[in-house]
């Protein structure tokens, strides 16, 4: 209790005393005579009644504390994942799938288990697969959802709802069957909650024949040899022999003819790969399917067969690649070229000295171009006319002088890149970028960058090349399947060794790396390409690029950086079909069911300059859906580019139709097919894997507790709370018992002195 | 600062720190260097075993001034010099080795130069009169399941520049005919050896050999530009 006004203890004393007083001599003085019994009631009462009203003017409050600490939370969490689905315990004494043991658990009335729990715990339960999600009835069985497992997700997930409330810990029906990538246990920690897993589930891989994994180049070409890598694994199979067939998917509902098959004797040690050649006759876009049997027991038949995309293309790219003098970046190119399967080279080096200079050299017999192992009567030459340049699909120019080409060359490789839709490279150098090279020429025009008026000067400087976002996705500079692994095969590639400066880029192109220099605002463009009226044109304004085929080996033991960059900026570049005003592509030809669909579409004006205002729709017509509508958004970093995305739901074949509009005028159309198979990941490790579960539990603070342990959660979770307090405050002077007490008081007081005629 | 100043003996110590501050700013760069700006230049390979692997010490410069000159090669001025185990090995994709006497690899020395090799990296060996014996050893160590092979006249490195009728004959050596053997990889000659022929004296500085005519010269310097012609187209 506490008074609201405050006294200190004497004056109280002193106000009791002196109002005491006064009545004891009020009463003393009185001349009636009454006994010294009624006159000492009479007086207590007085004493009494006054004592009250001076404890109401100090204003008494009464301070209560009361405990208000709510229920402790748990929060459990059901597996309802597609492994969930695996038959591979006992209920009652027969075969029983896990999410039956689980909805047991949760939902049989016979079943303690949750009562128990809520007996000390404010429950909440949740399902989860990819994420979690709390089931507001809880009497509803669990039913299998999801296509994979991110147990870490979940947890988070369902502990963030419940931030600032007490958690008790999170219970875990699961069989652990983590698939949706590494297990981050340090991020599950730093919630700081324990985690108690109960594991559902054998502990041993089950039964099953699969096909893990095929490897081939995705673009082939027609009557070439073309090799498939087709990884099976098997578990408790060892010993049985199988066939495992190859063939080429007809239409989306039958399987065409077995291309080629192998027999095959499984083991269960070790995965095994097998090689197929295939040799494809005609061009076109198709899918194969690598099939195998499906043998008695197994969990699962529908991972026996995998479906891949072929694009088959019509022959090799015919690439012509001249330089001005031997150096490095020619000679390991070269290499590059020639052993590239799919592309036919012709490589030339044409002296930049006048005939004088070279007269007793064999250059002298061969108008200047440099011997390279053919006899001299054969030494390929820069065609000297059109026709015979047409010949090539990609032209590669090196450094360069201006005279390297008379004028109707330099006319004939503007025709063919501009009318013909051929392709062109420039490496950049210091003399084809110089005051002596392409600027003098019609050539310059085809360059993705406007030079300076006096030509570029070279800068011998070592430097690291840094993607731009452009680049980061582009299929040049795409050396690896995610971002992450891309941007660290770039960050360790050897430097190059000399730049240019002073080049702007022009309005269409497209940087897709460059060099950041410190001293410099803007970054220095390295790698860019433009379209060049039908044809593209690719300059890499630098020299040393031979370092990352040769000088990377400094560091790694392997690598196919240098051949692969190659061969996709040619393949690239040389892509036909792209005179399209509008072209669509996806990230990948092939998905898993849930997998997000990256739409990019490119849209060009009738000179083929990107369009930045165009708009871009998709229609998107599913397997077995209604159709519906993308809209395309431009990116900002990329002009004339837009993007969209759309989440693969539907196994089977998606046709995207993009169609482009700049006011009500159609720009173009295009369209592209994409695959979307089932996910399989559930079925690649599906038994109970424990030791994770152990781990998880064991740095939480939690405990693991295998299914027929389950009932013992309750005792294993510790239900130790941090108490609250509330404290609560009454007037004691503000009750209708303090004016019932003064009153009746001081009515006794004036009945008893009534009676003796006091008043 | 007037000349006099600049001269005077009290002055020295200053710029004795400032050329030891540039000396020392300018390794660094050249430490720091990836190759030589882009140019064309020869390393030789520092080796162990005794042998007098520094020798030559005027050939890959005149070497490289030949390219210079007659050819359309862009070239550094001077010889770098790297250890088989050098880091910096793969800032240079062509290789020298000279010496009259003992050569003997380690085995991380037999590993690296295999690799290099296999990788795209070319050796051009000079036996300078007693190199013979100890390097055929030891590039067996290196290729175990290759024999070098003698180069015929009709290979292109003979016929990429000049046209030459085969390996010319620099120094007399033991009278042996000038030979030329090579070991491939892929279709590819990774190295070129010449025995008894000794083109890295005929491109050395003319007082250093003072016998040697210059027509004697003239051969070597053709073939020398051949070698590295070849090295950069093949």
């Amino acid at each position: 209790m506490r008074f609201t006004y405050y006294w200190p203890w004497w004056a109280v004393i002193l106000a009791i005393v002196t109002m005491a007083s006064l009545t004891v001599y009020a009463y003393l003085r009185l001349k009636r005579p009454i006994g010294w019994r009624l006159k000492s009631l009479l007086i207590t009462l007085r004493i009494l009644a006054i004592s009250v009203l001076l404890f109401c003017l100090l204003e008494p409050v009464l301070i209560e504390k009361r405990d208000i600490t709510p229920p402790m939370n748990l929060l459990i969490l059901a597996d309802t994942s597609q492994s969930m689905e695996l038959e591979d315990v006992e209920f009652d004494g027969n075969p029983s799938t896990r999410l039956t043991l689980a909805n047991h658990l949760l939902f049989d009335s016979s079943s303690p288990f949750l009562p128990s729990l809520e007996k000390r715990f404010e429950t909440h339960l949740y399902r989860f697969d990819e994420q979690s999600h709390q089931i507001p009835e809880k009497l509803n069985p669990l039913e299998i959802r999801g296509d994979l497992t991110d147990i870490a997700t979940a947890i988070q997930s369902a502990v963030r709802e419940w931030r600032g409330q007490q958690i008790a810990g999170v219970a875990l029906i699961t069989d652990g069957a983590h698939n949706a990538s590494t297990f981050p246990l340090d991020d599950v920690l730093q919630l700081q909650i324990p985690i108690y897993p109960i594991g559902i589930g054998a502990p041993e891989p089950p039964r099953d024949l699969r096909i893990a994994k095929i490897e081939v180049n995705p673009v082939v070409y027609a009557e070439h040899e073309v090799p498939v890598y087709i990884t099976i694994q098997s578990n408790g199979y060892s010993g049985n022999q199988v066939r495992l067939s190859l063939s080429r998917k007809e239409d989306s509902a039958s399987e065409g003819s077995i291309a080629n098959s192998t027999s095959v004797t499984l083991t269960d040690d070790f995965a095994q790969v097998f090689e197929f050649i295939l040799v494809p006759e005609s061009e076109g876009s198709f899918q194969y399917v690598a099939s195998l049997p499906t043998l008695e027991g197994e969990i699962s038949s529908e991972n026996n067969r995998k479906v891949f995309p072929l694009k088959v293309v019509k022959t090799k790219l015919r690439v012509l690649y001249i330089d001005g003098r031997p150096r490095w970046d020619y000679v390991f190119l070269k290499r590059a070229l020639e052993r590239d399967p799919d592309i036919d080279s012709t490589c030339v080096i044409l002296s930049s000295k006048r005939q004088h200079q070279f007269r007793d050299t064999l250059l002298h017999t061969t108008n200047g171009y440099y011997p390279q192992s053919q006899a001299l009567n054969k030494i390929r030459r820069f065609p000297d006319t059109f026709q015979e340049l047409m010949v090539y699909d990609v032209l590669i120019v090196g450094d360069i002088l201006s005279s390297t080409f008379n004028t109707i060359q330099q006319a004939a490789i503007v025709d063919f890149v501009e009318k013909h839709g051929k392709a062109i490279i420039f490496l950049g150098g210091e003399r084809s970028l110089g005051k002596n090279g392409l600027i003098k020429t019609p050539l310059a025009g085809l360059l993705p960058v406007v030079l300076p008026p006096k030509g570029s000067i070279a800068k011998n400087e070592d430097f690291s090349l840094e993607l731009t976002p452009s680049g980061s996705h582009h299929p040049i500079t795409r050396l690896a399947n995610t971002n992450a692994v891309n941007e660290s095969i770039w960050r360790d590639m050897p430097p190059l060794s000399r730049w240019l400066g002073g080049l702007q880029l022009r309005g269409g192109a497209t940087e897709l790396s460059v060099y950041q220099r410190e001293t410099l605002s803007q970054p220095i463009p390295i790698i860019i390409f433009q379209r060049s009226g039908l044809g593209k044109s690719l300059l890499i304004a630098a020299e040393g690029v031979w370092n990352w085929g040769f000088g990377v080996w400094s560091f790694k033991n392997e690598d196919d950086t240098y051949p692969r960059f190659w061969a996709q900026a040619i393949r690239w570049v040389a892509t036909r079909g792209e005179e399209k005003q509008i072209s669509v592509t996806t990230n990948s030809p092939t998905y898993s069911v849930g997998d997000i669909v990256e739409i990019t579409v490119f849209a060009y004006n009738e000179s083929y300059q990107p369009l930045n205002n165009a708009a871009i729709s998709i229609e998107v017509l599913p397997p077995d859906d209604q159709p519906f509508q993308l809209h395309g958004r431009a990116n900002p970093e990329s002009v004339g580019t837009y993007k969209t995305r759309f989440n693969a739901d539907s196994q089977g074949k998606y046709h995207l139709n993009a169609s482009g509009k700049q006011g009500e005028v159609v720009v173009g159309e295009d369209s592209v097919e994409v695959f979307v198979q089932k996910q399989f990941a559930e079925l690649e490790n599906p038994q109970l894997n424990e030791s994770l579960l152990k781990q998880v539990a064991t740095k939480s603070g939690g405990v693991y507790l295998p299914f027929v342990e389950a009932s013992n959660l309750p005792e294993n979770i510790d239900s130790q709370q941090h108490p609250i307090f509330a404290i609560e405050e009454r007037d004691l002077w503000d009750t209708p018992i303090v004016l019932i007490c003064v009153v009746a008081l001081l009515g006794a007081e004036w009945f008893l002195r009534k009676r003796k005629g006091l008043v | 600062m007037n000349r006099k100043r600049w001269l005077s003996l009290d002055f020295i110590p200053s710029k004795f720190c400032l050329f030891l501050l540039l000396s020392s700013a300018g390794l660094l760069l050249i430490g720091l260097s990836y190759g030589v700006g882009g140019k064309f230049v020869i390393a030789q390979v520092h080796y162990s075993g005794g042998g007098d692997w520094y020798g030559d010490r005027t050939t890959i410069p005149n070497w490289l001034k030949l390219l210079r000159r007659r050819t359309d090669v862009e070239t550094a001025d001077d010889r770098v010099i790297v250890k088989l185990t050098d880091r910096e090995l793969y800032q240079y994709p062509m290789l020298y080795i000279v010496g009259h006497g003992e050569i003997r690899l380690s085995e991380n020395e037999v590993e690296a130069l295999r690799f290099y090799l296999t990788h795209g990296g070319f050796l051009f060996v000079n036996d300078d009169y007693g190199l013979d014996k100890s390097f055929r050893r030891e590039i067996r160590r290196v290729f175990p399941n290759q024999k070098l092979q003698p180069i015929p006249d009709s290979h292109p490195i003979y016929h990429c520049f000049y046209d030459l009728p085969g390996l010319p004959k620099i120094h007399e050596h033991d009278g042996d005919p000038a030979q030329g053997f090579g070991l491939f990889h892929d279709g590819r000659m990774v190295v070129y050896y010449v025995y008894s022929s000794d083109i890295g004296d005929g491109l050395e500085d003319p007082e250093v050999h003072p016998n040697d005519t210059p027509e004697v010269r003239e051969l070597a310097a053709k073939m020398a530009v051949n070698i590295a012609i070849y090295a950069l187209t093949h």
